[in-house]
């Protein structure tokens, strides 16, 4: 089974930090995962030699589509962009955890990653809390994120251009 | 503002006059659309964009407007130098069905302020972002102007209200809130709603308990 990080287009070494400390590889590696790819931006960790599971990174790509079709367990930092791609990627049931990075201002992302976790899409964390919220996500059944409901936008248009003065 | 903007509207208006150009058609009125065969729809939609993620939640947005609306042509504003934006607009409309009865154009437009510009040069820049924002929205006509939040668009906004005020354009503004937006709007949101500049569309229902004139139809994109 296969792990897919990404911190998109910002800086979030933190995140890359907590998903490459000793615990958190070996929960991995104990939760049946093999290999870990990481999308670490310009950040450039050190990799640890012992790791359990096999760990590649790399720093940025056109469309990182390919790599969470590929992913039984994504982790994901809390843009929208990221979180909508994670959630409507085809494919079967894929672990998803959104971690929010605290060092953000104005910080809406924790609110967006919140209400996507009451709604049970996804478990959001900190990068400090990573492990529980792998643990927990490990014993829950995710409910799937709808489709783009492409009657709606419409409605709202038709509602604004024919009705308002 | 709104009044620094009449002035420049009133300026523009005067360069454009001298300059020789003739007076605009004024569009306000809009058929029923099941009346209204595709060959009369004449109306221009102006669709604003953005940074990556604004950019991507329009253009999932557009997707959606078929051709039971009333527009001829479609037009997307880029702040200049955003070629990301410009290009996923084009990816886009080639997926389309209608493009050959709907046209589309990109428009590029100044940014009030660049990233690492001096301050001392901000209110230059900010008047020229200003007063190519009243041009874009009188030149095109619009009816109706679609955005998100860029930059971009408040400019964009005030110019087609200060235009519409001045009887100029019958334009409509129709602004719809992020999906990252749960519970707080934006900044540029915020200054849609409280100046009334047209109808405010949010995606998760507590903001439309705190801003009761918004509209909440469910997550749109």
């Amino acid at each position: 089974m296969h792990v897919f990080v990404t911190v998109g287009t910002t800086t979030f070494p933190s995140l890359v930090d907590a998903v490459l400390s000793p615990p958190t590889l070996t929960q991995l590696a104990k939760l049946g995962y093999t290999s870990l790819l990481i999308q670490a931006g310009t950040y450039e960790p050190t990799i640890p030699s012992n790791a359990p599971l096999s760990v590649r990174t790399f720093a940025y790509a056109p469309s990182l589509t390919d790599e969470v079709e590929r992913a039984h367990l994504v982790v994901t930092h809390a843009g929208a962009g990221c979180l909508l791609e994670a959630l409507r990627a085809p494919g079967g049931e894929r672990k998803l955890v959104a971690v929010v990075n605290g060092a953000l201002m104005d910080n809406h992302q924790r609110e967006l990653a919140l209400e996507l976790h009451l709604r049970g899409h996804l478990v959001s964390c900190e990068p400090e809390s990573l492990d529980q919220a792998l643990a927990a996500v490990h014993h829950i059944t995710l409910v799937p994120f709808p489709a783009q409901a492409k009657d709606r936008f419409p409605s709202v248009l038709a509602q604004v251009i024919f009705d308002a003065a | 503002m709104i009044l620094l903007f009449i002035l420049i509207a009133l300026l523009w208006l005067l360069a454009r006059h001298y300059a020789g150009f003739g007076a605009r058609r004024h569009r306000t009125t809009l058929s029923i659309p099941s009346s209204n065969p595709p060959a009369t729809q004449q109306h221009t939609l102006m669709v604003v964009l953005g940074s990556g993620g604004h950019t991507a939640e329009m253009l999932s947005l557009v997707s959606t407007i078929g051709r039971e609306f009333p527009y001829a042509s479609r037009v997307y504003v880029a702040a200049r130098g955003d070629d990301l934006s410009v290009a996923k607009a084009a990816q886009a409309e080639l997926a389309r069905s209608d493009t050959s009865t709907v046209a589309y154009r990109v428009r590029l437009i100044p940014r009030a302020r660049n990233v690492g510009q001096g301050w001392w040069s901000t209110p230059w820049t900010t008047l020229r972002a200003c007063v190519n924002a009243v041009g874009a929205v009188y030149a095109d006509a619009p009816h109706l102007i679609l955005c998100n939040g860029p930059g971009t668009c408040i400019p964009l906004c005030l110019a087609a209200a200060a235009l519409k005020m001045l009887g100029l354009v019958g334009t409509r503004l129709l602004y719809v809130e992020s999906f990252a937006r749960v519970k707080r709007l934006s900044l540029s949101a915020r200054i849609f709603y409280h100046l009334r500049l047209g109808t405010l569309v949010v995606q998760w229902p507590a903001l439309q308990t705190q801003y009761p004139r918004s509209i909440y139809k469910g997550i749109l994109i």
